[in-house]
């Protein structure tokens, strides 16, 4: 008997059909992978499933019983647990506090930290699932946190572990961590639903795939009796020749030899001069020396940590370095802020496309203008017009799936946002483009059209810097590939003459032969 | 379809809350004793059973319009102004020291300078908190209620040493000049009893909504208050000012404010009154809550606020109900919003 069964499960907004009809059948003791386009439907079902949201029609089996979930609790009190892309832990708590979180063993009223302690413990050896207790949360890796979440599920008791594009934010050797804790909780008898858009890591980990189009599951089939062609096809669908047309036409274009140096007397783009930072006394930039020329694409490769996210910081002007220069067009920036960088031509896309790049409330068209309100404006006041012009036309192009520009950003899929995001920053003429994940969450269709893009501009001499925890894009993409390590670049890679292995091992710190 | 999503989304919570506050409202009628179709009459069909009666929902309205704007426009910038009271005191004060200070510029000049200088006054005050939050972090919250006090204290220290009509006891300024003062919409209107309070206010705070509503709405900076509300984080990240914002928001708050002060001074009293505030700038958090800070939405708060108002003082006159029960309608009817929102609208998934 399957563990968990839906039937007929229907979800609508207004004339959007998110979930028709789906069939879903989880067997026992599986990881069972679920892949589609953006916007297939796969995390409603997942809300579905977990009792975010309450589908139209159609109904949940549980070990052949009909069941009812109305809150996250219900499912939960049934086995069933997610962890959703964006964490919902409590930053400044420890692991130990969030995992028990709402569940707390208390003595006397109070939270009966031993008890909570071995209990832990336990689960955790079971499992083989390492974590550091007693550090807060905010401090800790995502991989780190994606263990926290994961942890709290089973010590609430799940069964079932649902998984929303869960390695989309995990470096490589993080996704191995996360595939062996996986596998040791099936052979153990629990299920994981797995979203994922890496083919490669879904035949990797799962025995069953679901594909999901268009709001139905299409074909399920066991991963060993399916090749990675069959399953993209199956994504596609009867729209697969359209698509496929029209990645070529984009792709096509004048390639440009790498490493070809702007002449001298061009300045560079960008560059940085020895470049500190610190937080808290903890050195976040290690005097880093960057140059970006014209026409090439440079990547960034390294663990999550290393000093990222400082980078974008320094350079984006939200936060002040220490010490050392930044230059742009070959002109000293004294104290750089986001409006003065994003006027010296800088196109900026952040890696975390809710926090950091939209307001979900808002409308698409509103998401659209942030960053740009100056271009569409005239004496102060916004051109809405030409907004929606461009808009429609930027929908088009990006094949975003939305039923009006006026919905709300939220109701757009994750990855139908992070296309919104790219559009609108590569929409308004960059000299250079600060990419942060840019294809986190995109299906293999849309983030190729991506990385057609990035070319493109690099091919009319903008510059891109890369960076990416995702090796084979950094390898495709990338002219020059430098590693970033403990706030400082170890080594520069020509990206021709590099390989993922090489890469991986000096991601690690400067090998010792 | 998007009609009934907006029905759904914008208007069924208010008119649920509104209605389930009011029956609320006549069971504790009932409870007071007195028949609660007697509370209903007084409350609904008189006040708004004559023109003259409809007009003074309007005037007790106007003020509120004015402080619930104020505090609507904070909270889009994701800043609680709780400095009203101080800033449309400000305002008052200036309005009154301009207009005697320069009585003799011509009229119309000078009403407008008055005008100016208030807004001028008032938004200053209110920009001081905005100041402080974008130089130093110091809460809004905290400076602003601070203000407030400073505000009264030295206002009252100003005029009592400086500006009190001579021979007087109570602390108040001489009256100003004839010609700045507002003409009551009587004036033009032959049902409203020559006497009725009503005066241009009333039509100069609807129009500064609707600037308002196409400021927020049209212009950029409008929209870069309106980003730094929804997500600072991504705001800043955008590009837009983080200080610029605060300082000019707090600061449009507080020049929203003082047009309180311009109503009294211009409109009502005709002179400065210490003390003449009851309370309004607190009313216009509650006004914008119930608005959902929308400034079209203000003037329909602040008109079921004047209306309850009125209300009240007819209940205690004709019935035996006290006047007390028109407040707890009030804070039913916000509390009732937040919650049948929380319940119609709780389709809100988290997306990934
Ligand atoms: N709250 C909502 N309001 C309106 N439309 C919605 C809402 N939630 C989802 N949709 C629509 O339903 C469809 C399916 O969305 P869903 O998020 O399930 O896709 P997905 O398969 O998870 O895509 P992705 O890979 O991009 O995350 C999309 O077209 C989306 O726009
Ligand atoms: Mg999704």
């Amino acid at each position: 008997m399957p563990l968990l069964e839906t039937r007929h499960i229907v979800k609508r907004y207004g004339a959007v059909l998110a979930n028709q009809d789906v069939h879903f059948i989880l067997q026992p003791g599986t990881v069972h992978a679920l892949v589609g386009q953006n916007g297939a439907g796969k995390t409603t079902l997942m809300n579905i499933l977990y009792g975010m949201i309450q589908p139209d029609e159609g109904e949940i089996l549980i070990d052949g019983e009909k069941v009812q979930f109305h809150t996250p609790r219900d499912a939960l009190t049934h086995g069933l647990g997610m962890v959703h892309q964006h964490f919902m832990l409590i930053p400044p708590f420890s692991a130990l506090e969030n995992v028990v979180l709402g569940s707390e063993p208390r003595h006397l009223g109070l939270l009966d930290r031993k008890r909570a302690t071995r209990q832990i413990r336990d689960i955790m050896d079971t499992w083989r699932l390492n974590l550091d207790l007693d550090v807060p949360v905010e401090d800790l890796s995502v991989g780190m946190r994606q263990r926290v979440e994961i942890l709290r599920l089973l010590y609430q008791g799940a069964e079932i572990l649902i998984l929303d594009e869960p390695t989309a934010v995990l470096a490589p050797p993080e996704i191995e961590g996360l595939f062996s804790i996986l596998r040791s909780l099936c052979s153990r008898g629990k299920s994981v639903i797995f979203i994922s858009h890496k083919l490669k890591e879904v035949f990797e980990i799962a025995e069953v795939i679901s594909v999901m189009r268009d709001g139905q599951i299409v074909a399920t089939i066991d991963s060993d009796q399916a090749s990675r062609e069959e399953i993209a096809a199956w994504m596609v669908g009867e729209d697969g020749d359209r698509r496929s047309q029209h990645e070529s036409k984009s792709s096509a274009g004048p390639s440009k030899n790498s490493l070809s140096i702007s002449p001298d007397d061009v300045p560079p783009l960008l560059s940085l001069r020895s470049l500190s930072y610190r937080e808290h006394g903890v050195p976040q930039l290690d005097g880093v020396d960057l140059t970006l020329h014209r026409g090439e694409i440079l990547g960034i490769a390294g663990v999550e940590g290393n000093g990222q996210q400082a980078l974008v910081d320094v350079l984006l002007g939200i936060r002040q370095a220490d010490s050392g220069e930044i230059r742009v067009h070959g002109q000293p920036i004294s104290r750089p802020c986001p409006r003065m960088m994003r006027d010296l031509g800088m196109a900026y896309i952040p890696a975390d496309r809710q926090r950091e790049g939209s307001s979900l409330a808002s409308s698409i068209e509103e998401n659209f203008l942030l960053g740009r309100q100056h271009q569409y404006s005239r004496y102060g006041v916004l051109l809405t017009q030409a907004l929606s012009e461009e808009v429609a036309h930027q929908l088009d192009r990006y094949e975003i799936q939305a039923a009006h520009p006026n919905i709300p950003m939220q109701s757009l899929s994750g990855g139908n946002q992070q296309k919104l995001i790219i559009a609108r920053e590569l929409a308004s003429e960059p000299a250079w483009i600060l990419a942060v994940h840019p294809t986190r969450g995109l299906d293999i269709h849309a983030a190729e059209f991506v990385h057609s893009q990035l070319r493109e501009w690099r091919d009319r001499d903008s510059a891109v810097l890369l960076i990416s925890s995702d090796l084979d894009e950094l390898l495709k993409l990338s002219d020059r590939i430098a590693v970033m390590y403990r706030g400082k670049f170890i080594r520069l890679f020509d990206a021709a003459a590099t390989s993922e292995y090489e890469l991986g091992r000096w991601m690690l710190g400067p090998p010792t032969y | 379809m998007r009609l009934l999503s907006i029905y759904v989304h914008r208007f069924l919570p208010i008119s649920l809350a509104l209605s389930i506050s009011l029956l609320v409202g006549g069971l504790l009628a009932f409870v007071a004793g007195e028949s609660p179709i007697v509370v209903f009459r007084t409350l609904l069909l008189d006040t708004l059973g004559s023109l003259d009666s409809i007009a003074y929902v309007l005037f007790n309205a106007t003020p509120l319009i004015f402080t619930g704007l104020a505090v609507a426009i904070g909270f889009r910038a994701g800043l609680f102004n709780i400095g009203c009271e101080g800033q449309l005191y400000v305002g008052a004060f200036a309005t009154a020291w301009t207009a005697l200070a320069f009585s003799w510029l011509p009229a119309p000049l000078l009403m407008l300078v008055t005008i100016v200088s208030a807004m001028l006054a008032g938004g200053i005050w209110g920009a001081i908190p905005g100041w402080l939050k974008a130089r130093f972090g110091a809460h809004e919250v905290i400076n602003t209620i601070m203000m407030n006090f400073i505000a009264v204290a030295s206002v009252d220290y100003l005029v009592l040493n400086f500006l009190k009509e001579p021979g007087q006891m109570i602390s108040q300024t001489a009256k100003i000049p004839e010609g700045i003062r507002f003409p009551r919409l009587s004036s033009f209107l032959d049902f409203l009893p020559q006497s009725h309070p009503l005066e241009i206010s009333f039509i100069l705070a609807l129009l500064v909504a609707c600037l308002l509503f196409l400021f927020l709405n049209r212009s950029v900076w409008g929209y870069e208050i309106r980003m730094m509300g929804l997500n600072p984080e991504a705001a800043i990240r955008a590009g837009i000012s983080e200080s610029r914002t605060l300082v000019f928001s707090m600061g449009l708050s507080g020049a929203i404010a003082a047009l309180v002060g311009v109503w009294d001074v211009l409109g009502y009293h005709y002179r400065f009154v210490s003390g003449f505030t009851s309370g309004w700038g607190f009313l216009g958090i509650a006004v914008a809550l119930l608005a959902k800070n929308h400034p079209l939405g203000v003037i329909f708060a602040a008109c079921f606020f004047g209306l309850l108002s009125k209300g009240a003082l007819d209940l205690e006159l004709f019935t035996a109900v006290p006047r007390e029960i028109v407040l707890i309608i009030e804070s039913l009817a916000i509390l009732f919003l937040i919650v049948s929102e929380r319940v119609l609208l709780r389709d809100r998934e988290t997306r990934g």
